[in-house]
């Protein structure tokens, strides 16, 4: 390999790691872990709100189970 | 309500022998909108409702108040530029009821008047008050070696550490976990004592947040110790399942909640704001005030209606529930703590 040839490798080289930092900042940064102010959401993995204990495990409990999630529920102690 | 987002100007319930039901405002046509919801939606008892005109909608409040926390936020981290009264030692919150942003002053000076109406014009009100306070303390307790909601949770073996309260216990990654409020720990890996004459340790703090939406820890339970579906609701009720977890949107002002805390046990009161922002969270929002008396050491309490999940208590304004001035509550919601700390709440079978 010619001294020309090399130094095309280390410039390559070096040229892949800087791009390499720049995505891991990026990635940090995205995560939000300070600074900022943006409120996340939960994502689509987050796990269940609720589980109880069963012989199999944790079982995830629905929020049909729960049946809190409607505005009759929350009005219904408001019943004459 | 994403269905009139510029509409929309908030929510409440009021119970009571005069005229009980759920108040819904807009900044227009308030009684049609309410009436095309009760037809779409086949709402039971549309007598309930009632439509509320209003100058703001919800949104434009609500980014008012953001702007105001994040000044507040960034006059507390000493950025330049930045100008708050107090030090940003104050709270925010949504007034739905006045259709304004309330900022809770200790001290209203001329200064803070000019300040707040200069930057934010008439969708603020000043109020003097209280403001809410971390609420960790020097107090314990004991309850064997079956932890649940509403027990001490202590951050040494030694008597002159600061305690705080459990809220819940939640599974994380497949393992129990005992749920509480961040400010009870400066970082992970702290350790979680309980019981009084010779506090045992059972686990150490795994992850904590106090940021946005959440101040929250999460701790693992070991040492022989494990957690249950419960909390410790009063002397004779020590086991009281929890079986749900109220959704953040519906948990609305004029609702009832109670909280179970190590120094003040057991108290109740209707939630007065939502949103609310506490000065010493950074970048705080939806955060909850209930007339709920408390003192140190009740921070990480359970707030609950019935059976149903619905926040840990985070701190409160000063006072206690003895005293000629009560206490008030600030909570954070549990669906947001428990999504920080990527977790479920255990509930009973």
């Amino acid at each position: 390999m010619t001294y020309q040839s090399s130094m095309w490798v280390v410039i390559a080289v070096l040229f892949i790691v800087a791009i390499g930092s720049m995505v891991l900042l990026v990635s940090e940064s995205d995560a939000g872990a300070s600074g900022g102010g943006e409120t996340q959401f939960p994502s689509d993995d987050a796990p269940p709100l609720a589980v109880k204990q069963t012989d199999e495990g944790f079982v995830p409990v629905s929020e049909d189970e729960m049946s809190t999630g409607t505005l009759e529920d929350a009005t219904r102690e408001l019943q004459p | 309500m994403e269905r009139w987002p510029d509409e929309f100007a908030g929510m409440w319930i009021k119970d009571g022998d005069f005229k009980a039901g759920a108040w819904v405002a807009f900044t227009g046509n308030a009684e049609a909108r309410v009436k095309e919801l009760v037809d779409e939606t086949g709402y039971a008892w549309p007598k309930l409702l009632h439509p509320v005109e209003a100058e703001s909608s919800l949104k434009y409040l609500n980014s008012v108040q953001e702007q105001i926390v994040k000044e507040r936020t960034e006059n507390q981290q000493g950025i330049e530029g930045v100008d708050t009264p107090n030090g940003g030692r104050f709270d925010v919150t949504v007034d739905l009821k006045r259709n304004k942003v309330l900022v809770i002053l200790e001290k209203i000076s001329p200064e803070a008047e000019r300040l707040f109406s200069e930057h934010y014009g008439n969708s603020v009100v000043i109020e003097q008050g209280s403001v809410a306070m971390p609420k960790s303390c020097l107090n314990r307790r004991r309850c064997g070696l079956a932890l649940r909601g509403g027990l001490a949770a202590r951050a040494d073996a030694d008597y002159d550490m600061d305690n705080c309260t459990t809220a819940f216990t939640v599974v994380n990654n497949n393992s129990l976990r005992m749920i509480s409020a961040g400010h009870c720990s400066d970082s992970t890996g702290e350790n979680r004592y309980h019981g009084l004459n010779s506090p045992t340790w059972f686990g150490t703090v795994q992850n904590r947040m106090m940021y946005g939406l959440v101040d929250t820890e999460i701790s693992s339970i070991q040492n022989t110790f494990t957690g249950y579906p419960w909390v410790y609701r009063t002397q004779t009720d020590q086991q009281f399942s929890m079986t749900s977890v109220r959704p953040a949107n519906l948990t609305l002002t004029g609702q009832e909640v109670c909280k179970l805390g190590i120094m003040t046990g057991r108290s109740c009161g209707d939630i007065t704001n939502t949103n609310y922002a506490p000065w010493y969270v950074p970048y705080a929002t939806g955060f909850f005030r209930a007339d709920v008396c408390n003192d140190f050491g009740d921070s990480g309490s359970s707030v609950i209606h019935n059976h149903e999940a619905i926040g840990i208590l985070s701190g409160g304004s000063l006072g206690t529930c003895t005293t000629p001035v009560k206490s008030d509550m600030v909570f954070g919601h549990i669906g947001w703590a428990l999504w920080a700390m990527n977790s479920s709440l255990l509930v009973a079978p």
